[in-house]
């Protein structure tokens, strides 16, 4: 079982994106704290005193950024980073959601799209191991077509650095080794089917 | 090939290094981690740098400028906010986008793929340089540049959204108000943020040019006239606001004039029932004359889902407790907003004015504007607020009175109405005839006083005990009240005053000094109804000109409430 941790320090916010029964059924979901309002301001103040004790216990954190402070968000960032865990922040001033693979998985989330998205199901999934790759929670079912579509950027650049190998490695291992022609009906397939 | 290829070392070596253009290299995967990092403001920088003193004849970017996740599509945040920024000098610059799906499969993918349907833009899925040196001479010669008014109807069809946290187009408002007025009194360097946003920011970009802004010169502050303490509850106090304030009051404070305080509170992280108490704790110890109120003040407020009503704004409920602490307390709703509707509800509950935070309004005209209101709520506020308390302990006396059967329930219930009544008329003065008016609701209060205390039996006029009314007059010689016996009332009647000064004498106790004010209050309004055919005296002259300030009523107030304390003991 995978257990996650998510901090929300703005309650408005959530009662803005999701309605109460949402609400209350993510504070009942197993192997998932949540923490909302003056509730997180005590885990949240550990953070911003470099102090990621608290965080040892989950495989996922997501947190709203805003709410760190430079030495908070580096002080998560390091954690998820030393024990390769994955890492979701989330904010109303980002613009564009973006994830990155550098050292660990780590996902930048715009907080419309963060409530937005297939929240609920996702961390239902990832808790039962369900989820084969996070950018399940921005992507939803196309998930698979984002790794395609890297995929054949990789393909098409013909020569790879050993991260980029490693990276190509890696997607195989979720959607098998295509040659490009089959790759390119399948990505028209998805995206046809959008 | 006079180019430049916008790439993340995403693409074909190959192809890159033949490109016969200069290349730049984009890539945001190492700095996305840093706590600081923001997309708008890296793609900014770099983008400045790549068209410094160059100017490209067509620009080629790759769809994606990212190497682990495709789908972010940032080759399209490229090339809009190469169409937005007009520093970067390539507004007009034909664009071709490289990668191998098509436009029509992009705009499935990506919410700003409206921009591959504008002009100017072109695709292709060819990396090969030959296909690329023939696209860029068919460019070249059928389309080098877009005309103005393409440039301008590609940016209408952009139609970017806001990020998440500005939350409505106030919120745009609310900051380009913040810098254009901090700008303006030079103290801008406070805003670094939100300056910084609003250059480098693609929806900023979007809503400027859409929405575009004289410039403004700058001014300094003003020296306020009056004195008072001016309290600040708005959360985007820290953003900036604050900082313009105490700017803007900066000669007052420094001569201690003004004192002004800012609601400290994390708004964002807080309850809209935390935020109103926190106000209220903050209004009753600071105890402001003045208070600027931002409407929004929680996530709640920016409801579309059902649209938030006015009176369920934050700041519409913090309006009406400040109200109940004590109405004299002057409060100026700040906003960003233009519906007219959100400020008649507040006035209905009492606000005192309104200031509206505009991105594209004259900036000289809002810094008098704020001058203006804040001087003439200081003088409201200077009045109001002590007459407010005493009209609150007046109407406290009354309730007790009336609990304890000192005084009569339906005199005392008039008298409330009376005063409530006179202080709505004094709230609302515009001109100094609407002065007179209050005072002239109010002296209701002293008639029925009157009325209540004095009653005619058999013939014989009778202070409550019962006793002979006496008739009282002054001695102008020996100046002080004489009493007339037997009582000479003119048609056997008395006159308010007479009745007012026989209770003050007989049953009040008073000296003659304070019936001798009692006479100037009556004289006052019976001046005002009924002007004198003679000459009056210098000092009965200014005495009755009080009817058209403040000072009068709060004299009349004062009599009233000294006489119903002393009724009620």
């Amino acid at each position: 079982m995978k257990k996650i941790l998510l901090l929300e320090d703005r309650p408005g916010r959530q009662m803005q994106y999701l309605d109460p029964e949402k609400i209350k059924k993510l504070k009942t979901t197993k192997d998932l704290k949540i923490l909302l309002g003056n509730d997180c301001r005590y885990m949240i103040d550990k953070l911003n005193h470099a102090d990621d004790s608290e965080l040892n216990d989950f495989t996922l954190i997501i947190i709203h950024r805003s709410a760190l402070s430079n030495v908070g968000i580096d002080t998560v960032t390091n954690h998820c980073k030393v024990n390769n865990k994955y890492l979701v922040f989330f904010s109303g001033g980002i613009s564009q959601s973006l994830f990155s693979s550098q050292s660990f998985q780590y996902l930048l989330l715009n907080s419309k799209d963060f409530y937005q998205s297939n929240m609920f199901n996702f961390l239902d999934k990832f808790i039962k191991g369900e989820i084969e790759h996070i950018t399940e929670l921005i992507y939803g079912n196309n998930w698979k077509l984002n790794l395609m579509l890297n995929y054949r950027q990789l393909l098409l650049k013909g020569e790879l650095g050993r991260t980029e190998e490693e990276f190509k490695e890696n997607i195989e291992k979720l959607i098998g080794k295509l040659p490009l022609e089959e790759l390119n009906k399948k990505i028209k397939t998805k995206i046809t089917l959008i | 090939m006079n180019a430049i290829l916008i790439h993340a070392n995403n693409l074909s070596p190959f192809f890159v290094d033949k490109f016969p253009g200069d290349k730049v290299v984009i890539d945001y995967s190492q700095s996305i981690q840093r706590w600081n990092f923001n997309l708008d403001r890296f793609l900014h920088e770099e983008l400045s740098n790549a068209f410094k003193n160059h100017e490209y004849k067509v620009i080629f970017i790759s769809y994606t400028l990212s190497q682990q996740n495709y789908l972010e599509l940032t080759g399209l945040h490229i090339a809009a906010h190469i169409r937005l920024t007009c520093e970067f000098n390539h507004q007009h610059t034909p664009i071709v986008f490289i990668g191998p799906e098509t436009p029509w499969e992009i705009a499935k993918l990506s919410e700003f793929s409206n921009i591959l349907f504008t002009h100017g833009i072109f695709y292709t899925d060819k990396l090969d340089i030959g296909s690329i040196q023939n696209q860029y001479n068919w460019i070249i010669e059928k389309k080098p540049k877009l005309t103005d008014e393409e440039l301008t109807k590609s940016i209408k069809r952009l139609q970017i959204i806001p990020p998440a946290n500005y939350q409505s187009h106030h919120s745009i408002d609310n900051e380009l108000a913040l810098l254009r007025w901090s700008e303006y009194l030079q103290c801008d360097r406070q805003i670094s943020e939100v300056k910084e946003n609003l250059k480098t920011g693609l929806y900023f970009k979007y809503h400027r040019v859409l929405n575009p802004v004289k410039p403004s010169k700058t001014g300094t502050p003003y020296l306020i006239s009056g004195e008072g303490k001016v309290l600040l509850i708005d959360d985007e106090a820290e953003k900036g606001w604050e900082d313009f304030y105490k700017c803007f009051f900066q000669y007052n404070i420094n001569n201690k004039s003004i004192q002004f305080e800012t609601l400290k509170l994390d708004f964002k992280s807080s309850t809209q029932e935390n935020i109103i108490k926190e106000a209220c704790c903050k209004v009753t110890e600071f105890y402001p004359d003045i208070v600027l109120l931002d409407l929004r003040l929680c996530d709640k407020d920016f409801n579309t889902n059902p649209q938030s009503e006015p009176k369920d704004f934050t700041g519409y409920k913090i309006l009406e407790e400040i109200k109940k602490i004590n109405k004299g307390i002057q409060v100026i709703i700040t906003t960003a907003s233009n519906k007219v509707w959100n400020y008649q509800s507040t006035y209905d509950v009492g606000a005192n004015g309104y200031l509206i935070k505009k991105g594209d309004s004259d900036v000289a005209e809002d810094i008098k504007n704020i001058k203006h209101i804040v001087e003439t709520n200081l003088i409201r506020a200077g009045y109001l607020k002590c007459t407010c308390k005493k009209i609150d302990s007046l109407r406290n006396s009354l309730d007790s009175g009336i609990r304890h059967k000192k005084i009569n329930r339906n005199f005392g219930k008039e008298l409330i109405n009376l005063l409530e009544i006179s202080f709505r008329m004094y709230d609302n003065v515009r001109t100094n005839e609407d002065f007179a008016y209050a005072y002239l609701a109010l002296f209701k209060c002293l008639e029925l006083i009157a009325d209540e205390y004095t009653f005619i039996d058999c013939g014989i006029w009778q202070v409550v005990g019962p006793t002979p009314l006496n008739h009282y007059s002054w001695d102008d010689q020996m100046k002080k009240y004489k009493k007339i016996d037997p009582p000479r009332f003119k048609n056997d009647i008395p006159t308010t005053f007479e009745k007012i000064a026989a209770l003050s004498f007989q049953l009040l106790k008073y000296k003659d000094t304070d019936v001798q004010q009692l006479y100037y209050s009556i004289k006052r309004r019976n001046e005002f109804i009924h002007p004198s055919e003679k000459d009056l005296s210098e000092k009965l002259k200014e005495e009755c000109k009080r009817i058209y300030n403040h000072e009068g009523y709060f004299v009349l107030l004062k009599q009233i409430s000294d006489i119903v304390n002393k009724i009620t003991q």
